[in-house]
């Protein structure tokens, strides 16, 4: 399951969901700071090597990635000639290095633009691998729910948040099931026929999940009902201590002060796409 | 508080809201605090919103229009809000998979008592408490999704009892559970019963395991009270129970039957295989010795065409050293009724989604018509077995019940003469003739399983496979279901059902298979199977109880059915 808890002992399992969940809002603000593709690859680096440490397999933490690729390409391609650094390098001709479309002046591609995208590329995983790494495989959902509510998140929406996360195994095995079910029917699946054809066996997949989905939420809240859910949600008590401890201060402490660099090198221009451009420029002129 | 009635019902009736008759009508009960009640009555009789008035569901919960008064421990329950409701009266629901809300079986328990405002050392020890008492130590860390059912359902229960309720109210507690799982359920509850004195309300249609426990049984039939009593007195009533189709001891459907002939005439009709024991060893049908012939194994087989074949065939999931599959010799041959009994987790899902080629064998070589199974699709092999699965909510996605049907036969490129043909061929032999432009989604469950019924059978499947009808269902549907098979057997059709109903394989299959953990303990007759009484234990499977009887009773002739018995037995007196 892409989206499970991993249990594990390690550093990132022992930190508060707070600091984790900091750490995942500096680092999606960074990344979005950051156009340059090997400051962000470097970053990338960063986080699996964390994900390694904290006995994650690669196999686990690179799936999401994997089953995403159909659209990362997407993305991708119409990122190269689409992104704003390109859409404004083109208006120099003398910067266009090639046409996207070949025999046409269609999508023309620059340099700079291409370097560009590849960090947006980057960027898109980094988000998606840190989110995994830091909340996903090693916070407990009631950890989240209980950090939310520590932020003055009203109970009931923290918790049920929380509840709704501990579905998404479930929802995964029923979805195997609706799919098994057509295919014994005759069903080619999603994977096969022209967009139309998959279009409307996505359709048909979702309809089943939904309806059972939703019967599975009526007797869920019957059930949590039953079991004193939202009974004086104000004197409620949560079983599991959530304390900051010295390591969670010291992430914090790094965590500050990686952002103030980055804001501090972002400022000066030196966190964009022109680190690797003038990199490769060098190599060139080298060679 | 200590004098008053755990529970007490005072004129009830409750419409649910936009429901056009009420759902209860002028109910009248009393509990007292230690009794042990077993709600019994067909689906949709009412027995689930009894349940949900024992702890203010309903009226705070559900919408809808009531009269009378509900009282718990003397609250009067329209006076109280669930949540406190919930500290006296504990509600355990059918499926375990919608109780379960907490990412490990730690949080699961403390979920309600932190809902409660329990102080978090206290809750500490009532979570190793509770886990002792359902036996799930070591269990903290798991997550819930992860546990067999009867473990999951097990902690359904640690759950509640971590909440220190006095009643329990427990609604088809084991109706999704294998037999291994409905055993651990039941030990839970007689240890709830007998050891904490607890009172407990049971709704389930398991009558013939739980006659021993329960000392009251109150039968709701249509929205009303139809019988309330003693076990025995209310059994006494078995013509009644089995016009309503309410499940009976086999044991008491028998001497039911043989009641009307002078030989037989008994003051009270037994209720326990013990009973019925002594009561035939009495007039004298206890045999010396058996010495039943084994059946031949080639007695059943009608044809040598062979649909299915298995050849050392094993399987493993990617993600476990364990064969999930071993080892499996099959031959199943045109018109064959096959039975694949097992456990959950003994194999038999794994061998018949490698059948359908939804898994690809990972040892050996299993052919469907002629076609290896790891050379085609699924979708290939759509219109020579069809498969039928437990809930029909999971199966059917069309706007119409045509529409439904016509899945199929375009996936499968049908001519527009034959799809029609077939068409009406399953809507006049499932009834669904009236309803070809009604929406799936608006029909009652049972005509739901008919139309996903209907929707596999209509590309004409030389094989159906049909899994696990008994499970999440009442037995009466469940029979519905195997009619259906039966008939097409009959027809020509072949038939493999997975199931751990032990009665439904006696009365309906005729060739068997049993598995256990991933290997093959049994293979022939239905008729044999019952006599490896050493395999069964293995296997964790029981005969059904007039097969236990006609063990005891030494009966020299297979004995599947109370008919059986009944004919047996008649002929016997008058020999």
């Amino acid at each position: 399951m892409a989206f499970s808890y991993i249990p594990a002992k390690s550093f990132l399992h022992s930190l508060d969901a707070r600091t984790k969940l900091i750490a995942f809002f500096v680092i999606t603000f960074s990344a979005v700071q950051i156009t340059d593709p090997i400051v962000m690859g470097s970053m990338l680096a960063v986080v699996i090597i964390l994900s390694l440490s904290s006995h994650i397999p690669m196999r686990k933490s690179a799936n999401l990635l994997y089953r995403l690729l159909p659209l990362l390409t997407f993305y991708f391609i119409f990122n190269l000639p689409l992104n704003p650094l390109n859409l404004k390098l083109i208006q120099d001709p003398a910067k266009i290095l090639f046409y996207m479309i070949p025999f046409t002046k269609w999508a023309p591609i620059t340099g700079e633009g291409m370097v560009f995208s590849l960090a947006m590329l980057f960027r898109f995983a980094l988000i998606v691998y840190s989110l995994q790494v830091l909340i996903t495989f090693t916070t407990q959902t009631v950890d989240i729910s209980r950090a939310l509510i520590k932020w003055k998140v009203p109970a009931p929406i923290a918790l049920t948040a929380g509840i709704g996360f501990t579905f998404v195994p479930v929802l995964g095995q029923s979805t195997t099931m609706v799919m098994d079910a057509q295919k014994c029917r005759g069903g080619k699946g999603v994977d096969t026929g022209n967009t139309v054809q998959r279009l409307k066996a996505l359709i048909n997949l979702l309809i089943p999940i939904i309806v059972s989905t939703v019967k599975r939420a009526q007797f869920v809240a019957v059930a949590i009902e039953s079991r004193g859910f939202g009974y004086n949600i104000e004197k409620r008590t949560f079983v599991r201590e959530t304390k900051l401890g010295m390591r969670d201060y010291v992430t914090m402490a790094i965590l500050i002060g990686y952002l103030v660099s980055i804001y501090y090198l972002t400022s000066h221009g030196i966190l964009s796409w022109n680190f690797t451009w003038s990199l490769l420029q060098r190599l060139r002129g080298a060679a | 508080m200590g004098t008053s009635p755990a529970v007490r019902i005072e004129n009830l009736t409750w419409t649910y809201e936009g429901a056009e008759k009420p759902a209860l009508k002028g109910i009248n009960l009393t509990i007292q605090p230690g009794e042990v009640v077993l709600i019994a009555g067909p689906n949709g009789s009412g027995r689930t919103t009894l349940c949900r008035l024992l702890n203010g569901l309903i009226p705070h919960f559900f919408d809808g229009k009531m009269t009378g008064n509900v009282f718990i421990n003397g609250i009067n329950t329209r006076e109280a809000t669930i949540g406190h409701l919930s500290q006296i009266s504990g509600l355990v629901f059918d499926d375990p998979l919608s109780q379960l809300v907490s990412p490990t079986v730690f949080d699961e328990i403390a979920f309600g008592p932190e809902n409660l405002g329990v102080p978090p050392d206290e809750i500490r020890k009532r979570i190793t408490e509770s886990l002792e008492f359902v036996r799930l130590v070591g269990y903290e860390e798991r997550a819930p999704y992860t546990l067999s059912g009867g473990e999951q359902q097990s902690l359904c229960i640690a759950s509640i009892i971590a909440m220190r309720p006095q009643i329990y109210v427990l609604d088809e507690p084991t109706s999704n559970l294998d037999p291994i799982g409905t055993e651990q359920v039941f030990r839970v509850i007689a240890r709830l019963a007998q050891e904490e004195k607890k009172t407990l309300i049971i709704v389930s249609h398991n009558t013939e395991e739980l006659v021993t426990l329960v000392s009251r049984i109150i039968v709701i039939n249509d929205g009303q009270v139809a019988l309330d009593g003693d076990p025995r007195s209310v059994f006494a009533k078995a013509e009644y129970l089995l016009k309503t189709r309410i499940a009976i001891p086999q044991v008491t459907e028998l001497f039911e039957k043989l009641k009307h002939l002078p030989k037989f005439r008994v003051s009270t009709l037994p209720i326990t295989l013990d009973e019925a024991y002594a009561k035939l060893r009495e007039l004298g049908f206890e045999n010396s010795a058996e010495t039943t012939p084994r059946a031949e194994d080639y007695e059943d087989a009608k044809s040598d065409e062979l649909l299915v074949e298995a050849d050392h065939v094993g399987f493993s999931y990617a993600e476990s050293q364990a064969k999930a599959l071993d080892d499996v010799n099959l031959k199943v041959r045109k018109g064959d009724f096959l039975a694949v009994i097992g456990q959950n987790g003994s194999g038999k899902t794994t061998l018949v989604k490698n059948i359908v080629a939804l898994l690809k064998p990972t040892e050996g070589v299993l052919r469907v018509g002629g076609l290896d199974v790891r050379k085609v699709k699924t979708w290939q092999l759509a219109d020579k077995v069809g498969i039928v699965f437990q809930n029909p909510d999971i199966q059917l996605f069309s706007e119409s019940v045509v529409k439904e049907l016509a899945f199929g036969t375009k996936a499968m490129g049908f001519t527009p003469e034959r799809a029609n043909e077939r068409m009406s061929y399953v809507a006049e032999r499932f009834g669904l003739k009236d309803l070809m432009n009604e929406s799936p989604g608006e029909v009652d469950k049972g005509t739901r399983q008919k139309i996903a019924i209907a929707a596999v059978v209509v590309l004409d499947p030389q094989t159906l496979i049909i899994d696990e009808p008994t499970t999440g269902q009442d037995p009466d549907s469940a029979r519905q279901i195997m009619n259906i098979a039966s008939q097409m057997n009959k027809e020509g059709k072949t038939i493999i059902m997975i199931t751990h109903s032990m009665p439904l394989v006696a009365e309906y299959a005729k060739k068997a298979m049993v598995l256990s953990d991933g290997h093959v303990l049994f293979q022939g007759l239905v008729k044999n199977v019952y006599q490896e009484t050493e395999m069964l234990k293995k296997a964790s499977l029981k005969p059904p109880q007039i097969i236990q009887l006609a063990h005891l009773l030494k009966i020299p002739q297979r004995i599947l059915s109370v008919d059986d018995m009944y004919s047996y037995l008649v002929k016997r007196a008058g020999a």
